[in-house]
């Protein structure tokens, strides 16, 4: 759907796995760890793992304290949502 | 083209390899953190391949569940220290290859100037604290790290420039800090460790291992900035095994970051903590008035509410158990700790040697008085510099 309204973005969010996929609009001004936790409640994804979001368009890791419109997030960009990796084998 | 007759030689093939220059390789300090699944796969590369002046740094023993995704360790190192083990099974593999163990804790036991002398340290570590430490200490100490890390289908390598640029503190995010949060009661006395073996195969741990290498021959080859095709400081390379998927992508730096740090000039002295108390050391620095920055906050006594019985103890606040709320005098979880985060003259602990207090061999210093210093102890590292018991040997009793 085009997205007529200047104060939203319209963007492909999906999961590095593949395993969810959706296009959305939001308000620009929306966080990234706002948008990282509606999109994990919403698809069910594992709850005490940290996740991180990377911007497939511009090659850039998303800061989660920062804006969509802060981190230059444009309409139509595909944003990777997934695990942020601290493990090496044994523990947490 | 011509190519020139086998030598015979162990790294004959490598020196076949345009760029490849083994000697400015195996002359290289690198500071392995991490002596695990990941950890395993780098040190099996760098002995192949002949990199480095190798210290493994590592406060774990080898368990049977290790076994499976440590290609360096066999049965018959269960319950032998991990770095030890991998760094003799290093020397195993490749005679020629330098490799050093040190079995403590890379927070609280390594001394920054340790780090300060690498050339490149290779973190294959496996929770977020001993991350965090590693990038404090990394961009104190102005040196580049790589950052290696594994989910179960997932792989990825990050280059940390040591001077400038993003680092790893810099893409915390509040939820990470919450979480890292977790492993402290409210005094700052570390909570038991309850985190789980987690689901990984040595599929993953060898990817990354082999990445992380890659990256840092990379590095080592091309100078300050890597080779122009590797990861520049501020990349990763973020690996997806199930479907496949990769790419490379840029942190974002953090103007405010308080990891920001560079830790310079320093002053090298020769004392070692053992033998020099807070005064004798301001006093060296005709500082008589100064104080003496630890880095980490000293637990110099737990007080209890009910009973108000108090307990001396000297240590490193974090690296105290949660269990000593415990009051040994009226039985009540009551007790509180009272800790410092700097020294000065009248002090109780400054007329103790600074090993006393828990400061490691070529530990860095900071002390402010009428201007500031930062004093390295025990002399430049060398390599065999670290001795295999020191960290016993300085530890306080109780």
């Amino acid at each position: 759907m085009p997205n007529n309204d200047p104060s939203r973005v319209t963007i492909i969010l999906q999961t590095a796995d593949r395993t969810r996929k959706a296009e959305i609009t939001v308000p620009r001004t929306m966080q990234v760890s706002s948008l990282i936790s509606a999109s994990t409640r919403r698809w069910f994804l594992s709850a005490g793992v940290d996740y991180q979001v990377t911007n497939l368009a511009t090659g850039m890791c998303l800061n989660t304290s920062d804006s969509l419109s802060t981190d230059k997030v444009a309409d139509g960009d595909v944003l990777m949502l997934q695990p942020f990796p601290t493990h090496g084998a044994n523990r947490g | 083209m011509t190519l020139s007759p086998a030598s015979g030689g162990r790294f004959d093939r490598l020196e076949r390899i345009a760029g490849w220059d083994r000697e400015h390789l195996a002359a290289a300090r690198i500071l392995v953190a991490g002596a695990g699944a990941i950890g395993n796969e780098v040190l099996r590369l760098l002995a192949q391949l002949g990199i480095g002046h190798v210290l493994v740094v590592d406060f774990d023993t080898v368990e049977l569940l290790n076994l499976p995704v440590s290609p360096l360790f066999r049965e018959s190192d269960i319950g032998r220290p991990k770095a030890r083990a991998a760094a003799e099974a290093m020397r195993a593999l490749s005679p020629d290859v330098s490799a050093e163990w040190f079995s403590g804790d890379l927070e609280f036991e390594l001394g920054l100037g340790v780090v300060r002398s690498m050339d490149l340290v290779i973190g294959c570590l496996d929770s977020l604290g001993a991350r965090l430490a590693l990038n404090l200490a990394c961009r104190r100490a102005g040196v580049p790290w790589l950052n290696g890390a594994i989910e179960i289908n997932q792989v990825e390598v990050t280059h940390f420039g040591g001077q400038s640029g993003p680092c790893f503190e810099c893409g915390m995010s509040a939820a990470m800090w919450a979480r890292r949060a977790e492993r402290f009661s409210c005094g700052g006395l570390r909570s038991p460790d309850s985190a789980l073996p987690v689901p990984t195969t040595a599929i993953t741990a060898s990817l990354a291992g082999a990445l992380l290498v890659n990256e840092a021959a990379g590095i080592l080859l091309g100078g300050p900035g890597g080779a122009s095709d590797s990861l520049q400081p501020g990349q990763k390379i973020s690996l997806q095994t199930r479907p496949y998927h990769s790419g490379v992508y840029a942190l974002q730096e953090q103007p405010g970051c308080l990891a920001h740090e560079l830790w310079a000039p320093v002053r090298v002295i020769d004392d070692r903590p053992a033998g020099l108390t807070a005064i004798e050391l301001l006093v060296r620095l005709d500082e008589p008035d100064g104080q003496l920055k630890l880095g980490w906050d000293l637990l110099t006594g737990m007080t209890c509410s009910a009973c108000g019985a108090q307990e001396p103890m000297l240590r490193p606040l974090e690296s105290a158990p949660e269990e000593l709320i415990h009051c040994p005098a009226c039985g009540e979880e009551s007790r509180s700790p009272v800790s410092v985060a700097w020294i000065d003259r009248h002090s109780p602990a400054a007329t103790l040697s600074l090993a006393w207090i828990g400061v490691p061999d070529y530990a860095i210093l900071e002390v402010a008085g009428t201007e500031k210093h930062r004093v390295q102890l025990s002399g430049e590292y060398r390599p065999s510099g670290l001795q295999p018991d020191a960290v016993q040997s300085r530890r306080c009793p109780g």
